[in-house]
């Protein structure tokens, strides 16, 4: 694969968990800019490890993370947070503020990443209107439903036009009809080009199409 | 808005979401610059004292009975162009006598043939000459001069006023370093809790790829204010106290307002410090 072109590349990873336990032994992945993989794997299996080591937040044992050609390592700030600015995050580790509004929370990336005001308004506006969240404008995170919650998140995670997307169990605790809505969302997303990394414990209603799907069984990625 | 923006409404935020941790910090940090405004003014009026004290400090010397007059002229002359003399008065016999039956109410002498008190100089120093040491020299050089058969100063009294204003200075060094570190820690442990009641946005903000120090700054800026506000305050109660009540037995010093003002400056410096450490590792 054309380096240039790659969004995520996990070379030779190594992770042990707190009590020692090896999750991760040898893992790789690469994945190009637009590119789409679903990683499935039981509770337990590292999941959210996973999107820890993409994120930074965590150190590996040995082994790289590259994020679009930078290398992700703890302690080194200003690279860390140039990468993360290029992550839009839903679920798992990734939240929302709960005491503050919707528009707060979709406000946030951009304020980070230094939009005018007035570009922020209008952007949160546009996207308050793409993902039909105008009613819930001023509501508290935490007065959300989790459909609603996930949606907000979905909609923070494209707001400054981050071109890596990690979601973490989408479906997860939505009725049928949400969890559509959700679906057709995401294949919006990686047919506008996204690069998504859709973190699972099961397969099931994760149709999206030219997605690979990896699982993660004995420490690797299968 | 804009990020030079978000860190001043998150302060705000901050200080206004908790009033109560707010002001419990704050009074408390007032409580503390208080103290050491009281410790500072004491030391203040203390030394003023001293000072006032030292002021009227003279040296006297006393010229031999053989001496005669032109010589002591010389000498008086001499003496004046000396380093440290602001002024020098003389006495002659008859004067001394007259002032020793003024101080007795009656002429100790009246019988004597001749007058046994000796002719002497009182001397005056500038201020910045009144120390043990400085006199003592000054002694030595006098001492030199033929003609001068006794040179007294209160020297026990000066030295023992010198210990005692080091030691009033080392006290009120040792309070100030400890007054201000307790503020310090103060600040730093208000800043950690601040942190860690908004421990939950900060994380969201962390992995939205905000940076360390654009997170801290609502917290430093916290810092600077408890700080900055707390002093002004405890000097405004300070200035306050002094209008309304007055003391008849003894003058209060406050220093100078430069230098009170200079205070307020590091202790904001302080507390934005203390707001640095205070948020740096929990972030």
């Amino acid at each position: 694969m054309d380096k240039q072109n790659t969004a995520v590349e996990l070379v030779d990873i190594k992770l042990s968990n707190d009590a020692g336990a090896c999750l991760f032994e040898g893992l790789n992945l690469s994945l190009a800019q637009g590119e789409t993989a679903i990683i499935i794997g039981p509770t337990g299996v590292g999941k959210t490890s996973l999107v820890e080591l993409l994120c930074g937040c965590r150190r590996q044992d040995a082994g790289t993370v590259i994020i679009f050609g930078q290398p992700v390592k703890i302690g080194n700030g200003h690279t860390l947070t140039a990468v993360r600015r290029k992550i839009g995050g839903v679920g798992g580790i990734f939240k929302l503020i709960s005491y503050q509004t919707v528009y707060e929370n979709l406000l946030a990336p951009l304020i980070i990443c230094g939009e005018r005001p007035s570009v922020q308004k209008t952007r949160v506006n546009q996207v308050l209107m793409d993902f039909r969240l105008q009613s819930k404008k001023c509501d508290k995170a935490r007065e959300l439903s989790r459909g609603q919650q996930i949606l907000v998140m979905l909609a923070r995670a494209i707001i400054a036009d981050q071109p890596l997307l990690i979601i973490d169990e989408p479906l997860a605790g939505l009725d049928a009809a949400m969890a559509g809505e959700v679906l057709e969302l995401l294949r919006r997303f990686s047919v506008a080009g996204h690069t998504m990394v859709i973190l699972s414990t099961g397969r099931t209603g994760l149709e999206i199409p030219n997605a690979k799907v990896l699982y993660i069984k004995d420490g690797i990625l299968q | 808005m804009s990020r030079l923006w978000y860190p001043v409404r998150k302060f705000f935020g901050n200080m206004f979401g908790r009033p109560l941790a707010a002001a419990t910090s704050l009074l408390s940090l007032l409580l503390l610059f208080l103290l050491f405004d009281l410790v500072w003014i004491s030391a203040q009026t203390v030394d003023a004292h001293f000072r006032q004290l030292l002021s009227t400090l003279e040296m006297e010397l006393f010229f031999a009975e053989d001496l005669p007059d032109s010589t002591v002229t010389l000498i008086r002359e001499t003496v004046l162009t000396l380093d440290g003399v602001k002024n020098i008065d003389y006495t002659s016999k008859e004067a001394a006598r007259q002032r020793l039956q003024d101080l007795m109410g009656t002429d100790l002498l009246e019988g004597f043939d001749d007058n046994p008190l000796p002719r002497s100089l009182t001397i005056t120093f500038w201020d910045n000459y009144l120390g043990s040491e400085q006199l003592q020299q000054f002694k030595g050089r006098i001492e030199r001069i033929s003609g001068i058969s006794e040179i007294y100063y209160p020297r026990g009294w000066l030295e023992k006023t010198e210990v005692t204003l080091s030691w009033v200075s080392r006290i009120v060094l040792f309070l100030g370093i400890v007054i201000f570190l307790t503020v310090a820690l103060h600040i730093i442990h208000a800043i950690r809790l601040s942190v860690r009641v908004h421990e939950e946005e900060i994380r969201q903000m962390r992995l939205l790829g905000a940076g360390k120090l654009f997170l801290s700054l609502p917290y430093m800026f916290e810092g600077k204010f408890y700080a900055l506000a707390a002093s002004v305050a405890g000097w405004a109660i300070v200035h306050y106290g002094q209008y309304r009540y007055s003391f008849q037995s003894f003058e209060v010093v406050l220093p100078p307002l430069t230098d009170i003002v200079y205070f307020c400056i590091i202790a904001a410096a302080v507390g934005f410090l203390g707001g640095y450490l205070g948020a740096r590792r929990p972030l």
